[in-house]
This record gives C-alpha cells, sequence and structure tokens, in this order.
C-alpha cells in the first residue's frame, strides 16, 4: 500500500479514498501494530455500542486490547454510523472493562499491574460473573485469566459443595435419584 | 379502571437472571483447570448443581500416572523384572469435630487403602474410632501431599518391594505441558531419570563421580535434589540445572530430608543424626537428633531454623511434609518420623530450644496422629 503525504494529495476526499484502500485486512495487522507502539500519536477513536443503547468512544489502542473489537475494526461491514454495536454487553459491564484496558495499556511495572488487577477484582460475585462473560465474548485474554482465577480461588476456598452454592447463590437441584448417586460418588471406604 | 400492578407479578414478569449454573461450559473448564489437580475437588464441583455436573469429568486429566507407561524398566537392562509407578496421598480430614492425619491409595475408585504416614506399609488395624467409610461431602478431606514411589516386581507379576535396588523408592514426576518425566535415586547414590518419549533405558544424570545423593522433592513442576552434603540444586523438566544452596559446614549429618514448608513456598531441609549410645547392656541403643534448616534463595545457602511454631513436620520415606497444627496441641513445633532402630515405632521429637531436636514428645507412638 502507498503512503500518501498531504503534501501530495490534492484533496480530503482523495486521502480518504486511499485511508479506506488500506483499512482493509492487510492493512489491519498495521493497524494493530501501530496501535502496539504506543509512540505514533495516531489515537484513532473507536464508537461502541452497547447492547442497552449507550454510546463509548474510546483510543484504539485500548479497544485493540478485544480481539473481537479488532476484527470487527478490520471487517468494513460491521461499522455502521453510530460505531460498532456489542449485542452482549451493558453499558455498566463495559465501562468496567474499558478501566481495564485503560490500565492495561499505560505504562505500568508487572508488579504494579499485578497489584492493580488485585483491587480491580475485589467487586461483588455477580460483576465478576458479568465481567467472565464479557471478556469471553470480547476475547481479552488478560482479563478473562484474571476473572476465571479469582472465581477458581473462591472457589477453593470453600471447604464443601453446600459452601459453594451459598457463595454463589446457585440452587441444589439434584433430583433424588442423583443425589443417591453423589452419594456413592462421594464415599471412601477404608481398607 | 385499571388494575394497578402489584409487586408480586411483577417479579413475575421478570426475566430469570443468568446465574453461575448457567456459565457456559467452557467457561467452567477453564475455571475448574484453575483449580487444583485434586480429584477430592472436582468430586466436591461435581456435587454443586446438575449443570456442573455434567460438564466436569469424575477424574482430573491432568493425572500425572498417566502421562507413563504402566511398566518402567529396571535400573539394569539384564533383569526381567520391572518398576511400576504408584502414587499415594497424604489427606487431612477433617469432621465437625475430630481430624485425622492419613496416606492413602487409591486401588480402585472410591476404595482406599491406608498407609503408614511414613513408609509405605499397609496399616492392618485402623484404631477402633477411626470411620470404615466416609462421606466427603461432611468429612471434607483436604490433600496435604501427593507422593510417587516405584515398586518392583518380576515377570512373574509378583510384587515385591527392592529395597536394595533403591536408596528409597520415592520418585519424583516433573512435568511442564506435554513434557514429562520420572526422577529417582539408585542406591549407589546416583541419579537417574526417564524421560516422555523415552523410556527404554534410565539415564544418570549429574557429572561428579564422589557425589552422593540422599532426597529428591518435587516442587511445582521441577526437582529440588540435595546430595550428602547439604549442596542442593533443582532440576525442571528439560534438566537445566541451576544451585539453590551450598552444602553444610562440615556437610551436616547422616541423612537429609526435603520438606514444603505449609503452603509450598519455602523449602526446609532436616538432617538427621544417629547417635550411638553405648550403654552397659549387651545393646547399645541409638539417639536420633534432627536439625532443620530453612533455605535461603537470595544468599544460596541453608539458614538455620530454631524453633518450628505451630507447624508439625513429618519425615519419611518417600514423603515428607508439614503440617499447620492448631495452636496449644503438643504436636505443635514437633519432627515426626519412624526409628527403625528401636522397635519402627513412629516418634515425634521437640527442638531442645537451641534448634536441634531431640527432645522425645510423649505419647508419639502412634502410627496416626489426630488431633
Amino acid at each position: 500500500f502507498h503512503f500518501l503525504s498531504r503534501s501530495q494529495s490534492n484533496s480530503l476526499t482523495t486521502t480518504r479514498v486511499l485511508y479506506k484502500e488500506i483499512h482493509n485486512s492487510t492493512a489491519h495487522y498495521f493497524f494493530r501494530r501501530i496501535s502496539s507502539l504506543k509512540l505514533t500519536k495516531m489515537s484513532k477513536k473507536i464508537v461502541l455500542k452497547t447492547s442497552d443503547g449507550e454510546s463509548f468512544e474510546i483510543d484504539d489502542s485500548i479497544a485493540l486490547q478485544s480481539e473481537t473489537i479488532a476484527h470487527l475494526i478490520g471487517d468494513d461491514s460491521a461499522s455502521t454510523s453510530n460505531g460498532f454495536p456489542l449485542a452482549n454487553v451493558t453499558s455498566n459491564v463495559l465501562s468496567t472493562v474499558i478501566e481495564y484496558c485503560k490500565k492495561h495499556a499505560s505504562v505500568a511495572s508487572e508488579e504494579e499491574l499485578k497489584k492493580w488487577d488485585a483491587e480491580f477484582v475485589k467487586v461483588d460475585d455477580s460483576t465478576i460473573f458479568d465481567l467472565i462473560l464479557a471478556a469471553n465474548y470480547l476475547n481479552i485474554s488478560g482479563l478473562l485469566d484474571l476473572t476465571c482465577q479469582t472465581v477458581a480461588d473462591k472457589i477453593a476456598a470453600c471447604k464443601d459443595a453446600d459452601e459453594i452454592r451459598a457463595t454463589f447463590d446457585i440452587e441444589n437441584d439434584f433430583t433424588p435419584e442423583e443425589e443417591e448417586e453423589l452419594r456413592r460418588e462421594n464415599q471412601w471406604s477404608f481398607q | 379502571h385499571i388494575p394497578l400492578l402489584s409487586s408480586s407479578s411483577m417479579k413475575t414478569s421478570l426475566l430469570l437472571l443468568p446465574g453461575w449454573s448457567d456459565l457456559p461450559l467452557d467457561l467452567l473448564e477453564l475455571i475448574s483447570d484453575r483449580l487444583s489437580s485434586d480429584t477430592v475437588d472436582l468430586l466436591c464441583l461435581r456435587s454443586v448443581c446438575a449443570t456442573w455436573r455434567l460438564s466436569i469429568p469424575p477424574s482430573h486429566n491432568k493425572n500425572l500416572l498417566s502421562k507413563f507407561p504402566k511398566h518402567l524398566p529396571f535400573w539394569s537392562s539384564s533383569s526381567s523384572g520391572v518398576f511400576i509407578l504408584k502414587e499415594s496421598s497424604v489427606y487431612k480430614l477433617e469432621a465437625p469435630k475430630k481430624s485425622w492425619l492419613v496416606k492413602l491409595q487409591e486401588t480402585s475408585p472410591g476404595k482406599m487403602r491406608v498407609l503408614d504416614l511414613f513408609s509405605n506399609d499397609k496399616i492392618s488395624f485402623l484404631p477402633d474410632n477411626f470411620p470404615e467409610k466416609i462421606d466427603l461431602q461432611e468429612f471434607h478431606a483436604r490433600l496435604v501431599r501427593r507422593a510417587y514411589r516405584m515398586e518392583y516386581a518380576n515377570n512373574g507379576g509378583a510384587e515385591t518391594s527392592c529395597f536394595w535396588s533403591l536408596r528409597s523408592d520415592k520418585v519424583v514426576i516433573l512435568s511442564s505441558g506435554e513434557d514429562s518425566a520420572v526422577m529417582a535415586i539408585h542406591s549407589g547414590g546416583k541419579l537417574g531419570f526417564l524421560k516422555s518419549g523415552n523410556y527404554e533405558r534410565w539415564r544418570v544424570l549429574g557429572d561428579s563421580w564422589n557425589v552422593m545423593y540422599d532426597d529428591i522433592m518435587a516442587h511445582g513442576e521441577n526437582c529440588i535434589v540435595v546430595d550428602d552434603k547439604g549442596k542442593t540444586v533443582i532440576y525442571d523438566v528439560d534438566f537445566e540445572v541451576s544451585d539453590l544452596a551450598e552444602g553444610l559446614a562440615g556437610g551436616g549429618g547422616h541423612k537429609k530430608h526435603l520438606l514444603e514448608y505449609s503452603g509450598g513456598g519455602e523449602v526446609l531441609l532436616v538432617d538427621k543424626y544417629v547417635k550411638h549410645v553405648w550403654c552397659k547392656s549387651a545393646f547399645s541403643k541409638s539417639a536420633v537428633e534432627f536439625r532443620v534448616y530453612k533455605l535461603n534463595r537470595e544468599e544460596k545457602r541453608w539458614e538455620e531454623v530454631r524453633e518450628l511454631g505451630d507447624v508439625a513436620l513429618f519425615v519419611g520415606d518417600d514423603c515428607s511434609f508439614s503440617v499447620r497444627i492448631p495452636a496449644g496441641d503438643l504436636a505443635g513445633g514437633c519432627i515426626f518420623y519412624r526409628d527403625y532402630r528401636n522397635g519402627g515405632r513412629s516418634k515425634g521429637i521437640c527442638s531442645n530450644g537451641e534448634g536441634v531436636f531431640n527432645v522425645e514428645l510423649p505419647d508419639a507412638g502412634k502410627s496416626w496422629v489426630s488431633y
């Protein structure tokens, strides 16, 4: 693809057309590469539209932490005049996710990030639940790892299934036959 | 006249919000993979609700034993015997009023053979107050340590212990991703290993011909090895070695044991001294003393430990471990071991206050600990 500097282009429309040409799948890779070089100030804004109708405008360097959004950006047909629609994410959850992405796009030591992450997950369980689903849908590996590990740690801290059910507000929906099977499975006999 | 919607009918018309039991299965897998590889944890997850039960398999695919063939070669290729890898686990069983520390080997699903904590002898007579069966939903079983060993079998299939071929039948399994390896100490004191993909023959690690290794221990995915002078190194699954500590001044005592401190992070060395005490009668008694050291990773040396606090150490043939003891219990701060010389009974020893553990704890001659 070609670079046209402003001095060479004659009109704004030409630049825009060329920009669109660049803006396809081969340039998609290039696009992600520049945004990861935090030196170039090519901060294009991306608009994300949540399932409850709110719009969020964020820097592409932050948005691109989501593999899902990165693919959407590369795909011309995905964007509407209002931005990229995210059918499975509400505005509450998206703003929390954006908080995570902003912190992880900034310059910070590993230790600092770890500390920040630990504080970030100190929220109620339904928020963690929403975050796991959002991280999965948006394909943000760091956030998915963090939230899954948080839940695993919570489960490990529980003494038994009763406590897990109480912690996560899960109903015991076993039939009497299943309960009997469970009892057999959970039995240790000593020789 | 429009009837007002009452609050109860409003509730029924609300969409049911998805809850944790509706977590997509692949996400549930991501979470359960991050839990420890103990079967008991998986059984617990399976007992939560019907959806979780369907998506979580009863036995973890991380079971280390499944990565190795059923029979491993004997040390010398000329022999007609083989080694069989066996697994046993030490569990803390906690009921509302009583706790037990037991070493178990699962002979078939749900059937647990009870072994002596310090060796692998089967305990034939269980104490009267020990339950015959337990329900894991009531008795909480927490894994303290998993141990692996090799049992010798000749081609007739009969299993006989073959102590002369191994310094101890203890084995460490290293595993990282797809790679796995087995390390053991040969009776000559040399380190042998078998790597996945090549189970024909044991190979010997280490280049010093005069080094005798005393103990090996699994530490995360790696293996820590100590020689009879206290020099300690760590191997990873690719057998890259790095130094952990230099030897003890003067070489220390007669037998060294490695232990992980409660929680898994810190490494301890328990050095056993056997003293012969001549007395008037025809028999000579031997007294056993221990010194305990903690690994100082920055300075790469062993630092003496004076008191153990509320932790008890158990030093065994194939498995040594530490357990937190409730404050006030006599067992806190003691080392438990099996004294083969004086009748083979298990003993507890605590510190004399100067970092030497040689004061016998009364009533410690049980083959179990219950507290």
